[in-house]
This record gives structure tokens, C-alpha cells and sequence, in this order.
């Protein structure tokens, strides 16, 4: 994942972690993970099994749920929002059947938000 | 000079500062929680093994310990058991991480001498507020 474009928020992120609900703005996504910002640091951690919701912003009113496991590899201070934040890196390492397509499908509408822009 | 080294040269007597050992194989994982707690003012031993962990807990007895559910060489709760019987000067905290959602499992490691249950990922300010309500201030 390249960190270092497209720093803004282009959709909300939700990721529900068992107990451990963290809500976030995302920035950047791909096949391979997810950039987005949290108010709290985080610690890195691996082998998580996750749910995270991608709606509003590009997405308009739809809802995009992809299920599976990934890495929280990194959450660093960040004021690129204007405040103090967190810039968060989440590595997908494996989605569920269904969520693969799903992600295909938030990708592609990504893709084409960047065409029109 | 290694952390190790470091505290290797201070006689017993003389150790006023709190000692975590934190055992997880990633790196990243280590390296995040190490940075924080030294921020925090305690002396921090690392172990990426199940092996490696016994060695610095017999050596150094440290006040906390952070054990990973995964780790390579044994599981956490094989070493958990393994550091309940060790013969140590004094007897740690310890908080139990992992991924694993299974209330039964939870309940069953708390059983076990584990002060804390953490699952991951957990916010830094989390991590904090738990190891000073286990051994205080650094």
C-alpha cells in the first residue's frame, strides 16, 4: 500500500474487531489494505479477524462490508487532518469469498471517482 | 550495549525501576509496545520466543509481563503454564494478548494467574492505563 498518495479522506471506515469497535476515515484502498485515520493511536497487531464497514464520502449512501483477516502494521501521529490524528495502515492477508468481490467493486468505483476527478 | 547489558550491571539491591517483558514473535508488534512503555519510564526486555522468554524471566524477574496467544516455539497458554511454575524472586503480573474472541477461552486464562486480558488491536492509551493498574507507576 503507498502510504504516501492521496492523503485525504475519501470514505468512512468502520472496523468491527469483536469488542473492539474503531471507527475511522479512510484514505487509501486496495487489494492489498486499508490507510485510514482514528482519532486514538493503535497498536500495531497481527492476525486480526475483522469486519469493516466503507461507506459515505465516494460511496454516496451504499454500504460495502468486507469480512476477514489482516495486520494492523502501523498508527503514526499525524496533522494532516488539520488536528492530531493517527494514520493507520491495516494489511488484508485473507476476505472471505464474497468480500473479495466486494472489494473488487469498491476498487473499481474508486478507480473511476479518480478518472472524473 | 543492549538493554540487557544494561541491566545486567546494576546489583539487585539497587533495581527501583519497574521491569516488563513483552513476548511476541512481530516485530512491528514489539518494537510498537516496546516505544511506548520506555516512553512511559519502565525498562523494557524483549522475547520473540516462548524459550527466550523463561531465559530473561529466571534472570531478570521482571514486574509485567505481556505473553502473545501465537508465538513460535510454544503457545502462550503452554507458557503461561510454564511461568507459573517457575520459582521466581517475586511473582508477575502478567496480561494475556491475543485475537481471540472465545469468552470460554477468556475465562479460562483468567483462571489461570493472568491479571489482564487484552485483545488486539487495542488503543495505546488501553495498554497504558492496564500496566498501571498492575504495577503502578515506573
Amino acid at each position: 500500500m503507498d502510504i504516501n498518495n492521496r492523503r485525504f479522506t475519501r470514505f468512512n471506515v468502520k472496523f468491527f474487531i469483536f469488542s473492539n469497535e474503531i471507527k475511522g476515515e479512510g484514505v487509501n484502498i486496495s487489494k492489498g489494505g486499508i490507510g485510514f485515520f482514528t482519532t486514538d493511536e493503535l497498536i500495531p497487531a497481527d492476525s486480526i479477524p475483522f469486519k469493516a464497514e466503507i461507506s459515505s464520502g465516494v460511496f454516496g449512501d451504499n454500504v460495502y462490508t468486507i469480512i476477514g483477516i489482516g495486520n494492523l502494521i502501523f498508527s503514526k501521529p499525524s496533522y494532516e487532518t488539520g488536528v492530531l490524528s493517527y494514520y493507520n495502515g491495516f494489511e488484508i492477508i485473507k476476505l472471505k469469498e464474497n468480500s473479495k468481490e466486494i472489494l473488487n467493486d469498491i476498487i473499481k468505483i474508486l478507480e473511476d471517482y479518480e478518472l472524473r476527478r | 550495549m543492549n538493554l540487557e547489558d544494561d541491566i545486567s550491571n546494576i546489583p539487585e539491591n539497587e533495581i527501583h525501576f519497574k521491569i516488563i517483558l513483552i513476548i511476541d514473535d512481530i516485530l512491528y508488534v514489539l518494537k510498537s509496545i516496546t516505544t511506548i512503555l520506555k516512553e512511559e519510564g519502565y525498562f523494557v526486555l524483549t522475547a520473540k520466543s516462548g524459550q527466550e522468554a523463561l531465559g530473561l524471566l529466571n534472570k531478570y524477574s521482571p514486574d509485567l509481563v505481556t505473553i502473545d496467544m501465537k508465538l513460535p516455539d510454544i503457545s502462550g497458554l503452554q507458557l503461561l503454564e510454564k511461568i507459573n511454575k517457575l520459582e521466581l524472586k517475586k511473582k508477575p503480573k502478567i496480561i494475556f494478548i491475543s485475537a481471540n474472541y472465545d469468552k470460554d477461552e477468556i475465562q479460562n486464562i483468567l483462571k489461570q494467574n493472568v491479571s489482564n486480558y487484552l485483545l488486539k488491536p487495542f488503543k495505546k492509551s488501553k495498554l497504558i492505563e492496564v500496566v498501571k493498574e498492575l504495577i503502578g507507576n515506573p
